[in-house]
């Protein structure tokens, strides 16, 4: 198998939104999620230079531009947790004939849970400002 | 009558080209008209598999536009394109223009042992409730077209998963109340490149053209397969 083959799995031509492009964006959310999770832990690393270098640090990702990052890996992160919810159930072998209903009920619930959260974080910040 | 342009993938692995034909189209011509047309009329050289033109022996499924479909039940105008690609399965070996090298996939199927199971020689029938029946009768349907395993990508990225069609068999047989040789098939498809490979993408259930659910078979075996690694596990004495 090639290298090329082996990438097969990405292609979205032809593929179902509600199954393989469901798919491809789980996969790529999770990998997302992976990431951010190493600079997660990397940003926290920087308390070892001390107590100032790490509020120096946090005055800069509370910008902004970094706010607009965190609400779409918030948008990541909800669709990743909605549709893994609809994957665990359905994988239990429960209404795998209903895979279009419980993905946009799944869907609307993830959107619906993204807004509540952007709603508080942007009045967080702009209360804080 | 309308005219359709067919842009099918000719040639061989090594040397291959896309090439148009134009395809005079009505209500109900399928693609597989549309095929025999174009070998009749056109392209005397052109490869396809086909035979009973009625969606029943499995030959003719091809990917169009870059989705799996059989050939003979699938009417051009349904489709609502002007000009239709046509290409060899994908997750297959190529042989050449649209046929594929089915031997890998009939192994895999063969693998988790399609037929009934018995460990006694029981005399006169073996009766079966209509519930019974109704737990697998879906399954039953498989004509092993193959397009099951094209729209699957994970299939389609490792060559050595198992694939939605081979599954579907096991957890058919798994699911007739006939049977006797659950274990020894649960002991083959409960493995990494078995029904734990699967990630319930379930394109293989929306490409079945005989509208099965293979992705909901694979799931019930995913169960079925999860009982029979947690008793091996305790060591609660698995019966093969």
């Amino acid at each position: 198998m090639s290298f090329k083959d082996s990438l097969n799995w990405i292609n979205i031509k032809g593929r179902h939104l509600q199954s393989g492009i469901a798919f491809i964006l789980h996969r790529l959310t999770g990998l997302v999620i992976l990431l951010y999770l190493y600079m997660h832990l990397t940003a926290l690393s920087q308390l070892l230079n001390g107590g100032i270098a790490y509020r120096n640090f946090l005055s800069t990702v509370e910008s902004p531009p970094f706010v607009v990052l965190d609400i779409l890996l918030f948008l990541v992160i909800f669709y990743h947790g909605a549709n893994g919810v609809r994957l665990v159930v359905q994988e239990f072998g429960i209404g795998t004939r209903k895979r279009k209903l419980f993905f946009w009920i799944m869907m609307v619930l993830g959107l619906i849970g993204w807004l509540i959260l952007t709603y508080f974080v942007v009045e967080s910040f702009m209360g804080g400002a | 009558m309308d005219k359709v342009i067919f842009r099918i993938k000719k040639g061989t692995p090594e040397k291959w080209e896309y090439r148009d034909y134009e395809v005079p189209v009505e209500n109900g011509t399928t693609i597989l008209d549309a095929l025999y047309y174009i070998r009749d009329n056109i392209d005397r050289t052109l490869s396809f598999r086909a035979s009973c033109r009625m969606e029943v022996c499995g030959s003719c499924a091809v990917m169009v536009n870059n989705f799996p479909r059989t050939a003979c039940s699938t009417q051009i105008k349904t489709i609502g394109k002007k000009v239709i690609t046509l290409e060899p399965l994908a997750g297959y070996p190529w042989i050449r223009d649209l046929v594929v090298d089915f031997d890998g996939f009939f192994k895999k199927h063969e693998s988790v042992k399609p037929y009934l199971i018995r460990k006694d020689n029981p005399e006169g029938q073996l009766l079966q409730s209509p519930e019974q029946l109704a737990k697998y009768k879906q399954f039953t349907l498989c004509i092993k077209c193959g397009a099951c395993l094209a729209a699957c990508p994970v299939a389609v990225s490792d060559p050595f998963y198992l694939g939605p069609a081979a599954l579907a068999a096991a957890y058919r047989f798994n699911a007739d109340s006939r049977d006797q040789g659950k274990n020894l098939r649960l002991a083959v498809v409960s493995d990494a490149e078995g029904c734990w490979r699967c990630h319930f993408s379930s394109e293989c259930s929306e490409a079945c053209p005989k509208d099965i659910d293979p992705a909901g078979a694979i799931q019930k075996l995913k169960v079925q397969a999860a009982g029979y690694e947690l008793k091996k596990f305790l060591h609660l004495g698995v019966k093969e």
